[in-house]
């Protein structure tokens, strides 16, 4: 079977950007899980643990922490015998990723103080606006219009679709 | 007659206003998310768990599976017309179904695919029903013991869809099973890992894991592209209606895809992917036209297109008969299942007759709702490809962001959303799959439950499972899977060496 042309197009490859010294980024995953790993298990044993026979409520989480500590010190040992190529590139509009993590950061902290009206509205202008910034003043026009469409489509397909569930 | 009075009933359930909503709602997003490249059906269902909360079990079920198996038709559309595939399991119809479309054969790939995607799913589903029970019935002599050995054979099964190394599979399976013990644990009621928060203290919602971890995921992935115009092709209606040459060149392929589909459903892994390519693999070998393979043969949309939705009622076997899941979108399948208090498995169709019975009607039902869909509106959804993408992805946000927080109206789920969403954009980027992390989430509490009983029931001995032939079997299955590859890998390269001392 050959390969359809479109996903030669799509496909990426990796960054292949390393740490100082050669170190594949890739390092980091199970780097950062040892660590976690160590912090789990000894918050693991610190609850009563007990016996095979008698097993008490720290026993899963210990045996959970064990399998983490050796899988993720195997894995950091396999990536500094053989690296794995690094993560996939950064997208062209990169910039989106934080800007929509921090509408909805903004939505979390106004929902309480502001109401969900407001917070929500703020979301969807936000959300359109990063989406696609205007590029001129006149688009702000259109941009607002926009906003304005999957506002209404959201809050009436919302009470249509899930009827009494709306927080409104 | 046991199964017909069932199916019955289901019907007689289906037939309400609520389910029959459900389910024209479940079968129209899938086709709809079927035909948008870059959202899959596990980001859809993710997105819309919130919103099936308020939902009765059954419809919300039928809302879920109906996502699932109704993206399997949805993906042809656009590999036939714009040579991309909507879903992974439509990438082999790309191959002759856009050929079949530069050669002004569109009409004719859309409706084959259609049509072969119904007989295949309604086969599929007849299959599901004949074998779920029997599976079902097999699994009610499941004990303590036996419990645990499954979930260890679910997390076995399910750790090689990483793709990575074992150490990998297993961290990711361990730092699910880790945060399903965050709150208080069921045996003792000890609360752990909480650090003296409420929030914490009730334990980790899976609806803002699932829906950080695939829903706002995939939007962040989606949205950091830049939005490309492609050349949509349309086609009329009329133009929808194969020759009789071509209906009778696709029936054998869609009963050989269908024949196939299913049994690759029931192998865990990406079973419908593999599918398609082995249906497409067969259909070349046995034509009487192979070099028409590439340049447009109706076979190689035919075949492949039945076999995917065939593999896809066949990973529900596993899922409504003992539990578990082979296919990351069944894994979240068994995550709306738990959210909704309904536990797939030997004692589902004891426990829930109406919900077993009614999912299968509502299949049955689903597929010929789909072939009524996907024909005379597939204009419809391919005008949906030139709705603007930002607009989209903007819409999804809000309903996955309003959604989370009305479940419970909680901040905290919003916050674990959020973390989600940037650790499920993170896994994509260091080519992690996510459906790892989700299954032990799910089955963590039924594992760590039947250890603890297990332990106790054997004083200790861990070679008690192995007196149990179930639960030995199992755990024989479930290591296999995970040595096999490794196994056959060492075969191949020392078979290569050997090749090549013999060239020199």
């Amino acid at each position: 079977v050959t390969e359809p042309a479109t996903l030669k197009q799509v496909s990426k490859k990796p960054s292949g950007r390393t740490l100082p010294g050669g170190v594949s980024w890739a390092i980091v995953v199970p780097l950062v899980v040892l660590v976690l790993a160590v912090l789990y298990t000894i918050g693991a044993v610190s609850y009563e643990v007990g016996t095979l026979a008698s097993p008490k409520s720290g026993l899963f989480p210990a045996f959970v922490g064990i399998l983490l500590l050796v899988s993720s010190g195997f894995r950091l040992y396999e990536e500094i015998a053989r690296p794995s190529p690094g993560p996939e590139p950064l997208g062209p509009a990169w910039w989106r990723v934080p800007a929509i993590c921090a509408s909805i950061g903004v939505f979390i902290y106004l929902l309480k103080p502001a109401g969900y009206l407001i917070a929500s509205t703020l979301l969807t202008g936000l959300l359109i606006f990063f989406s696609r910034p205007p590029a001129a003043l006149g688009d702000c026009g259109d941009r607002a219009g926009d906003g304005g469409r999957v506002l209404l489509f959201f809050q009436t397909s919302w009470s249509a679709f899930a009827s009494g569930t709306s927080p409104i | 007659m046991e199964s017909f009075t069932g199916l019955l009933n289901g019907f007689v359930f289906l037939f309400s206003p609520n389910n029959l909503i459900a389910l024209v709602a479940g079968v129209f997003l899938g086709t709809v998310v079927g035909v948008l490249p870059g959202l899959g059906p596990i980001g859809a269902m993710a997105i819309l768990l919130p919103v099936s909360f308020q939902m009765e079990a059954t419809a919300a079920l039928i809302l879920m599976a109906g996502i699932f198996y109704g993206a399997q038709y949805g993906g042809s559309t656009t590999s036939i017309l714009m040579n991309i595939p909507g879903e992974s399991t439509s990438v082999v119809t790309t191959i002759d179904g856009y050929q079949m479309t530069k050669r002004g054969r569109a009409g004719a790939a859309l409706a084959v695919s259609a049509v072969g995607s119904f007989i295949a799913g309604t086969i599929a589903v007849g299959l599901l029903m004949l074998f779920a029970p029997i599976l079902g019935q097999f699994a009610l002599r499941f004990g303590a013991p036996e419990y645990f050995a499954l979930t260890a054979f679910g997390l076995m099964v399910l750790s090689r869809l990483t793709g990575g190394g074992l150490a990998l599979a297993f961290m990711l399976v361990g730092i699910g099973l880790a945060l399903r013990t965050v709150g208080q644990e069921m045996m003792y009621s000890v609360s752990r890992f909480s650090f003296g928060s409420i929030d914490l203290w009730h334990g980790l919602e899976l609806t803002p894991v699932v829906v950080g971890l695939f829903g706002i995921a995939e939007v962040l992935i989606a949205a950091e592209e830049k939005e490309s115009v492609s050349q949509i092709s349309s086609v009329r209606l009329r133009e929808l209606l194969p020759t009789r040459r071509e209906w009778r060149r696709s029936i054998g392929p869609i009963l050989r895809g269908t024949a196939v589909g299913f049994p690759f459903g029931l192998i865990p892994g990406p079973a419908a992917i593999l599918s398609t390519f082995a249906s497409y693999a067969l259909e070349k070998r046995v034509s009487k036209h192979p070099e028409e393979f590439g340049k447009g043969a109706i076979e190689g949309v035919a075949g492949p297109e039945s076999a995917n939705n065939a593999a896809a009622g066949g990973t529900l076997v596993p899922l409504l008969s003992l539990g578990v899941p082979f296919a990351p979108p069944t894994a979240l399948l068994l995550g709306a299942f738990i959210i909704h208090g309904v536990q797939p498995g030997p004692l589902l169709l004891r426990e829930h007759p109406q919900v077993f019975w009614g999912l299968v009607a509502s299949m049955y039902a689903g597929n010929v709702m789909l072939l009524i869909l996907n024909l005379p509106m597939v204009g419809l959804f391919v005008s949906i490809l030139r709705l603007p993408r930002d607009l989209l992805l903007a819409l999804i946000v809000l309903v996955s962001v309003v959604g989370v927080y009305s479940v419970n109206n909680s901040v905290f789920d919003l916050l674990v959303m959020l973390v989600m969403s940037l650790g499920g954009y993170a896994m994509r980027k260091f080519r992690l799959s996510p459906a790892t992390l989700v299954l032990p989430l799910v089955i963590g509490t039924l594992m760590e439950e039947s250890l603890i009983r297990t332990l106790m029931l054997a004083r200790g001995d861990m070679s008690y499972l192995l007196t149990r032939p179930i639960a030995l079997c199992l755990l024989g299955i479930g290591t296999a899977s995970l040595i096999a590859p490794l196994a056959w890998r060492r075969f191949g390269q020392r078979k290569t060496k050997k090749e090549q001392r013999a060239v020199r």
